[in-house]
């Protein structure tokens, strides 16, 4: 495959807006078995989809077109009108990839993706640009937790001292959380946040719908809500998108960022939080960097990812010892043990903080605690029980840990004694 | 076999076999369990252990409020807020409220109206889960407590005494005055000092047609009311939800306050214990409601409490609840009567603060000495702890008494358990060493460097 080692080049910003990235051999499992087809013969052999604990259905035709118009770039498959058709790349990359366990599978995805759309490695230097002080961690912003509005008449939707001061009070309690995390100067941020609230604003209100199909106007919204939109669009024009000094222009925009995040979460750049600690907002930063050369066991290299500089990108994973993971997993625990005072936590906070404090994906920490679960040093439970704290909404969306197939919830861990 | 099933337990001797003779004592002295339960036999749990000098700026502001000439002059809804946990376990305030009725009870606020006037006082605990969504509801368990708390057959009690229905040779008796229930409202007693029940009972049911109160309850006062069990049992927990609703706790505010000021009490001193049980589980309208009966019930309605200015209530709340009630309480306009929040809440508030060091020793010693080995006279009065374990102790549960009398209750186990001679710092650490971890105000940097 063609490497490209600059920024600038001819890309394309149309992205699926999809992120489970089992869809691309899911689909080529299917257009192996026809010579040529059509995209609805597809769709209804694409299995069904789960988002965290809460099942999201069948894939809808707009997530296949989207599926098909990657794979067209890609040059996967090729199209005749409404007819498409396998190429002789795209039979070599399922045969690749069928045969390939999911670390692999994920190496090639990514290098495609890079390809085409550059923002893979783009997106990861930028995050080691905007906080290279604490390894590019950023924060999306949400609204401070304490402000917990409720729901106002449509016409009410002044900006006003209030939200400012919920805006300035949000980006200092980023910055004061995690330093340089959201390195915005406070006027910039406070004029953006604005600007898109009163562009929010005056979006016509939606019709109630819902079972009965309710024709009337939303009367209300929620301010919360609208002013975490705000925040995050916010955010990402002025990180991500409107810099003058970076090297490609709009690289992302909202929506796709939101793509992005989870796709390269999935592929092991980065670690991207659903909620974490006290944090208002979602926390990310890179489990990868780039580099000029590596003899380190602790990074494997990703092919046909280079930045400007002509370095490779490389994913840092866990290169010490079972027993050292072991006993670093027995720390994060017990922090976690010592804050919430029962034995059973959420496997979920330690996975987290886990990979926080290493920089690892949370794959590798799924498969490394899968293959430690026997250990002479330490007993660890694992258990599947929803709590009550991890029944809200935004709860029920956070990424599962998933060991040896097993979804599973809570983790305690305990040392044996020694003899 | 069939022995061993039949047997009785035998009297206990702990002096000679308690698991605690190491450290000279009878049993563990602090409390099991956290806070006061007053029916429980165990002066550990049951407030009977109670350190005046702990609380006495609290004790001074109670006091203060009080102490007048004129128990007109006593405002009305008083509070009692623990300053230092914002949701309100472990401070003391149950144990003093208790220690307060005690002592109100004892000689009926004699002591603390320096004579001016009669006074008794109740400690209303609501349920958990009690549904107090509405405001006869509140007045039902004020209504309970005061038939549970025996002031309704006190009240009886002295109505006898007062009106004269005795022979003053039997009010002289000294064990009157001892024990007013089991005398005057025992009718066993009243019949070995040979006086017909049926007539008394006939002198009382006259007096109290007087009050012009509701018929049926002058009717079971003359049967049960002495009787604190019967009463309840007989009248109260027959008068049906429905009763409650429409009469609108005008059996509170109106007929109960006439036979309690008939019977020579100037006052009622309602403390309202954990008002968060109430409060709390409430919906946002159903607050605004609560707050508006109060003010209604206790200021602006024409009935026999208002006219006297009979009930005193002291709320006991915390910081979260004073933040919950607030707007409600400013949108009723309480704030006139009785400020909740801001510079003039002060004069009506008696705040709780945490305890300094030298007083929870002093606490600790109070209840090791109740437990102590007479005979092992041992001089140290804080042994087997020392002066430095107990402030440990206090400084990590941040000076709650609760917590810090059972931090040192498992301090004691642990030390039995490992046969520690003493009780030191080094071991008060151990238990406590791993502290409870609070997040951190900046999130630690990551253990690894990626471009290291």
């Amino acid at each position: 495959m063609k490497e490209f080692n600059n920024w600038n080049i001819d890309k394309k910003r149309s992205v699926g807006l999809f992120t489970d990235l089992h869809l691309y051999i899911e689909a080529l499992n299917e257009m192996k078995i026809y010579r040529t087809f059509e995209k609805s013969q597809i769709q209804e052999n694409l299995s069904k989809k789960v988002k965290g604990l809460i099942y999201s259905g069948s894939i809808t035709p707009k997530m296949v077109d989207e599926l098909f118009r990657e794979m067209l770039y890609f040059k996967w498959i090729s199209r005749n009108k409404k007819i498409f058709q396998l190429t002789e790349l795209g039979s070599d990359v399922f045969n690749t990839l069928s045969k390939t366990d999911l670390i692999n599978y994920r190496k090639e995805i990514v290098s495609y993706l890079h390809n085409t759309f550059i923002i893979p490695g783009w997106f990861v230097n930028r995050l080691w640009e905007l906080n290279p002080n604490r390894q590019g961690e950023i924060i999306m912003p949400a609204p401070i937790k304490l402000w917990a509005p409720n729901s106002r008449k449509w016409e009410n939707n002044n900006w006003s001292n209030e939200l400012e001061n919920v805006t300035k009070s949000t980006l200092a309690e980023c910055n004061k959380i995690c330093p340089g995390a959201l390195p915005i100067e406070s006027e910039d941020w406070i004029t953006n946040v604005k600007k898109i609230w009163d562009r929010l604003s005056l979006v016509y209100p939606r019709r109630k719908g819902g079972t009965g199909n309710n024709n009337e106007l939303m009367e209300k919204y929620q301010p919360r809500r609208r002013l975490s939109n705000a925040m995050k669009e916010a955010t990402i024009n002025i990180l991500f998108n409107r810099d003058a000094n970076m090297s490609i222009t709009n690289p992302l925009s909202f929506r796709t960022f939101m793509v992005w995040c989870p796709r390269l979460a999935e592929l092991e750049l980065l670690w991207y939080s659903d909620s974490f600690l006290n944090i208002p907002g979602r926390l990310l930063f890179p489990t990868s960097v780039f580099k000029e050369n590596n003899e380190s066991e602790a990074f494997e290299k990703i092919n046909n990812i280079r930045d400007p500089e002509n370095r490779s990108l490389y994913l840092h994973r866990w290169s010490n010892s079972a027993e050292a993971f072991l006993q670093a997993l027995h720390g994060v625990y017990e922090k976690n043990y010592l804050h919430k005072r029962i034995m059973y936590v959420s496997i979920l906070d330690v996975r987290d903080e886990f990979c926080r404090k290493y920089r690892i994906s949370a794959q590798r920490f799924e498969t490394l605690l899968g293959n430690n679960l026997r250990s002479k040093s330490y007993a660890i439970a694992l258990e599947t029980d929803v709590r009550e704290d991890q029944t809200s909404g935004s709860q029920q969306l956070r990424r599962p840990v998933i060991i040896n197939d097993k979804f599973y919830s809570l983790i305690a861990i305990t040392e044996k004694d020694k003899e | 076999m069939c022995a061993n099933l039949l047997r009785k337990s035998g009297p206990k001797n702990f002096e000679i076999n308690s698991r605690f003779k190491k450290y000279g004592l009878t049993k563990n002295p602090f409390p099991p369990i956290p806070g006061v339960n007053i029916s429980s036999s165990d002066s550990r749990e049951n407030g009977s252990i109670y350190l005046e000098e702990l609380r006495s700026n609290e004790q001074k502001n109670f006091v203060k409020m009080f102490k007048t000439e004129d128990a007109s002059d006593i405002n009305r809804i008083s509070l009692l807020m623990d300053y230092q946990t914002a949701k309100g376990r472990g401070i003391g305030k149950t144990a003093f409220l208790n220690h307060q009725r005690v002592s109100i009870m004892k000689d009926f606020g004699y002591e603390l109206s320096g004579g001016n006037s009669v006074l008794f006082a109740i400690h209303v605990n609501p349920i958990p889960n009690g549904n107090y969504n509405t405001f006869w509801k509140v007045s039902k368990l004020i209504i309970e407590t005061l038939i549970k708390q025996e002031i309704i057959s006190f009240a009886l009690c002295r109505l006898i005494a007062l009106e004269g229905l005795l022979d003053s040779k039997i009010l002289d008796l000294p064990e009157i005055e001892e024990d007013l229930l089991n005398t005057l409202g025992n009718n066993d007693w009243l019949e070995k000092h040979d006086v017909p029940i049926f007539t008394l009972d006939n002198d009382v049911r006259f007096v109290l047609s007087k009050l012009q109160i509701d018929p049926n309850l002058v009717e079971n006062l003359v049967v049960w009311g002495r009787n604190p069990e019967g009463f309840l049992q007989h009248y109260f927990s027959k008068i049906s939800d429905s009763y409650f609703r429409k009469d609108q706790s005008k059996l509170l505010f109106n007929d109960i306050v006439k036979l309690l000021n008939f019977a020579g009490f100037d006052k009622g001193i309602i403390l309202f214990d954990e008002l968060e049980k109430v409060v709390q589980p409430l919906k946002k309208n159903d607050r605004r409601t609560f707050v508006d009966s109060l003010r209604y019930y206790l200021y602006d309605d024409l009935n026999e409490h208002t006219k006297l200015s009979f009930f005193h209530c002291l709320l006991v709340i915390h910081p979260y609840l004073q933040e919950i009630l607030l707007p409600h309480w400013d949108a009723a306009g309480m704030d006139r009567f009785v400020s909740i929040g801001g510079q003039l809440s002060e004069n009506y508030t008696i705040l709780f603060n945490p305890i300094e060091d030298k007083l929870a020793i002093t606490l600790a010693q109070e209840y090791i000495k109740n437990f102590r080995i007479e005979s092992e006279k041992i001089e140290d009065q804080i042994f087997p702890f020392t002066k430095e374990a107990l402030k440990k102790a206090h400084e990590y549960e941040q000076g709650i008494p609760g917590r810090y009398l059972q931090l040192l209750h498992k301090a004691i186990e642990q030390g039995i358990t490992n046969n520690w001679e003493t009780i030191s710092e080094v071991e008060i650490e151990s238990l406590v060493g791993k502290k409870i971890v609070d997040q951190k105000e900046t999130m630690e940097l990551p253990e690894v460097n990626l471009q290291g």
